[in-house]
């Protein structure tokens, strides 16, 4: 079965970007497009990686990090931080990766292969 | 009287050197220096000696008129007092008239000699201070037209204030753009206010005699708006007690413009950043499609691709032209449009946005439509910004079940007014007075602080104004109202002047 990827962003254009190359390599997605609805959406759906962007309207992403680190169910889920803050490494620092936009596509599928496969 | 004399140097003329010698040592007890000089060395005694008084006696009357004529021309300032023989009143006045200031007669009494030496003294005493006053006179009225001119031609405004705030006093520049305000309170001068402003400079220098500095937006007799820095100086009165204060105001607009700009260009260039990255990234994503698209032969893949792209290149056209607009002033692009296609057009810039939250876009057009003058990109940034605003006050208002957004036309012969109306978590106090400015926004890292600014500048720059009326929790109203005709010729007979009048109807928040 496809390893899931579960995308958080809230603009809907890069949510279809993301889509279209995850599609395109193999991988299943969801999606949530803010921090707030997130959880519900990871307890359902149990992504395999997480891309997670920084700044959205109703919940901060670091904050939604945290919230996530402290489910023990699923905690341990690999983020990958995709964002247009500058610095954004900073923000999560147990992020695997992070990527500032507009991000190198070959380099994201990259990192995404050797973290989940 | 002694001490007056003391020293005082004199000559003593007369052809009877024995009657000079007498004279000598009756006055050298009096105090005074006396030289002496007979009619031959007469003008050259007092030539050496220079004294204020000479004494002449007279033994040959034509002898003692040519002595008494040469010292008079040669030292008009010297007193003479003529001994004439007794009786001889006549020849006394003679010598009067000639210029002498007083006459004895022969033989001459110590007394009167004394008398009359101590009179001319006095009088001369009189009349040097008489000199001395009037050259300070003169001093002190040139040094107060160098002070008037000072105070009226220092190129700012100033204002004398006592305890009441009530101007006592002000300079040119001040009655130039002000009026005379005498007697006026400051506040009402320059505020248009009727109680004084908080932190007002002048009241924190009377309560502690410091200098105080506030930068504040006044408003001129004609309506135009300056941004001054004010400094207050207390003025006391001789037991150093502060009795009014003075203000002074530079006029620091145009300062303050182009820092705005700088500042504006700068801020927001950082501020769109996070915005142009993620339209980039959604551009990558379009162009992803397009090429997918084209590689698959999926034909609608591709047109979507290609959609896509065309939002954001168009999202990222308008950042760049919105700082563009603020790297350089730019010339309105004044068109004749229809006005209910260009409210349409605007309306379906941000209907979608309405309707995909969920929001009922309401679109009214009332009275006299037809066509009107404008810049129809500027103005229609301006409207959607507005309206957008609208659209994001009901998303962020969780109080109401339903929400929505108004967008009304209404036209007269001589104006169009945009109405944006909605119910969405409406607008404090503090954020309304703030709104218009530079840089201001509520929104946040999603705000660049330039929507209404931009939207308020533009407006203006067609000669028209905007006000807004708003509740917490109720919702707001914006009005734009806009001339049908944009009156040209002003702006180009007077650039400032066009500027000024724009000001003065800035938004009546």
């Amino acid at each position: 079965m496809a390893k899931k990827i579960m995308i958080i962003d809230d603009d809907p254009n890069i949510v279809t970007y993301l889509e279209d190359i995850f599609h395109d390599a193999g991988y299943a997605t969801c999606k949530a497009m803010d921090g707030a609805d997130a959880l519900a959406v990871v307890n359902q759906e149990k992504p395999d990686l997480i891309t997670l962007d920084l700044e959205m309207p109703k919940e901060w992403g670091p904050r939604f990090y945290r919230e996530l680190s402290q489910d023990k169910e699923h905690g341990s889920i690999p983020v990958i931080v995709i964002s247009g803050l500058a610095g954004n490494k900073y923000a999560i620092q147990k992020a695997v990766a992070s990527f500032t936009k507009p991000f190198d596509r070959a380099e994201l599928l990259k990192v995404i292969k050797e973290t989940i496969g | 009287m002694h001490d007056f004399v003391v020293s005082e140097p004199l000559v003593i003329i007369a052809q009877d050197a024995g009657h000079g010698k007498v004279l000598a040592r009756i006055l050298t007890e009096h105090g005074y220096q006396p030289a002496n000089a007979d009619y031959g060395d007469a003008l050259a005694t007092v030539g050496v000696v220079r004294p204020r008084l000479v004494v002449l006696g007279i033994c040959d009357c034509m002898q003692g008129h040519e002595v008494a004529q040469k010292i008079h021309s040669a030292f008009p300032e010297v007193r003479l007092i003529v001994l004439v023989p007794e009786g001889e009143y006549r020849m006394g006045l003679d010598f009067l008239e000639e210029g002498a200031s007083d006459f004895l007669f022969k033989p001459v009494s110590e007394r009167a000699l004394r008398v009359a030496l101590d009179r001319a003294l006095n009088a001369l005493e009189v009349k040097e201070e008489n000199e001395v006053l009037k050259a300070k006179n003169k001093i002190l009225e040139s040094s107060q037209q160098l002070c008037r001119q000072l105070f009226d031609e220092v190129p700012c405004y100033i204002s004398v204030q006592n305890k009441d705030r009530r101007i006592v006093r002000s300079n040119r520049q001040f009655k130039l753009d002000f009026g005379a305000c005498l007697g006026e309170r400051c506040y009402e001068v320059y505020k248009h206010r009727t109680h004084p402003c908080p932190n007002c400079p002048v009241e924190q220098t009377f309560n502690d005699g410091l200098m105080h500095q506030t930068e504040e937006v006044v408003t001129t007799r004609t309506g135009q708006q300056k941004v001054v820095l004010t400094l207050s100086a207390p003025l006391r009165d001789e037991n150093g007690e502060i009795t009014e204060v003075m203000e002074l105001a530079t006029d620091i607009s145009q300062i303050r413009e182009l820092q705005d700009r700088l500042t504006s260009l700068g801020l927001f260039i950082g501020s769109i950043s996070h915005g142009v990255r993620g339209m980039l990234t959604a551009l990558d994503g379009g162009l992803y499609r397009l090429e997918k698209g084209i590689a698959n032969q999926d034909l609608s893949m591709a047109a979507d691709g290609m959609e896509r792209v065309k939002v954001m290149i168009s999202r990222i056209r308008n950042s760049v032209l919105e700082m563009l607009y603020y790297s350089k002033d730019r010339d309105p692009n004044i068109q004749t449009v229809d006005v209910q296609s260009f409210g349409d057009g605007v309306a379906n810039f941000v209907e979608p946005k309405a309707t995909k939250h969920d929001i009922r876009f309401q679109k009214e057009f009332h009275g006299v439509l037809g066509q009107m003058d404008l810049d129809p990109e500027t103005i229609s940034a301006g409207l959607v910004n507005i309206l957008e605003n609208a659209v994001d006050a009901c998303i962020e208002d969780e109080s109401k079940e339903r929400h929505f957004v108004a967008f009304i036309v209404e036209g007269t012969h001589e104006r169009v007014s945009f109405i944006i109306r909605d119910n969405g978590m409406g607008i404090d106090r503090a954020t309304q007075e703030k709104m218009f400015s530079l840089f201001f926004s509520s929104k946040g890292s999603k705000g660049t602080g330039l929507g209404l600014y931009i939207a308020n500048d533009v407006v203006h720059q067609h000669g028209g104004t905007i006000s807004v009326d708003s509740k917490v929790g109720q919702g707001t109203e914006f009005r734009v109202e806009l001339p049908r005709k944009r009156v040209r010729s002003l702006q180009q007979a007077d650039g400032m002047q066009e500027d000024s009048l724009h000001s003065a109807h800035t938004s009546q928040v």
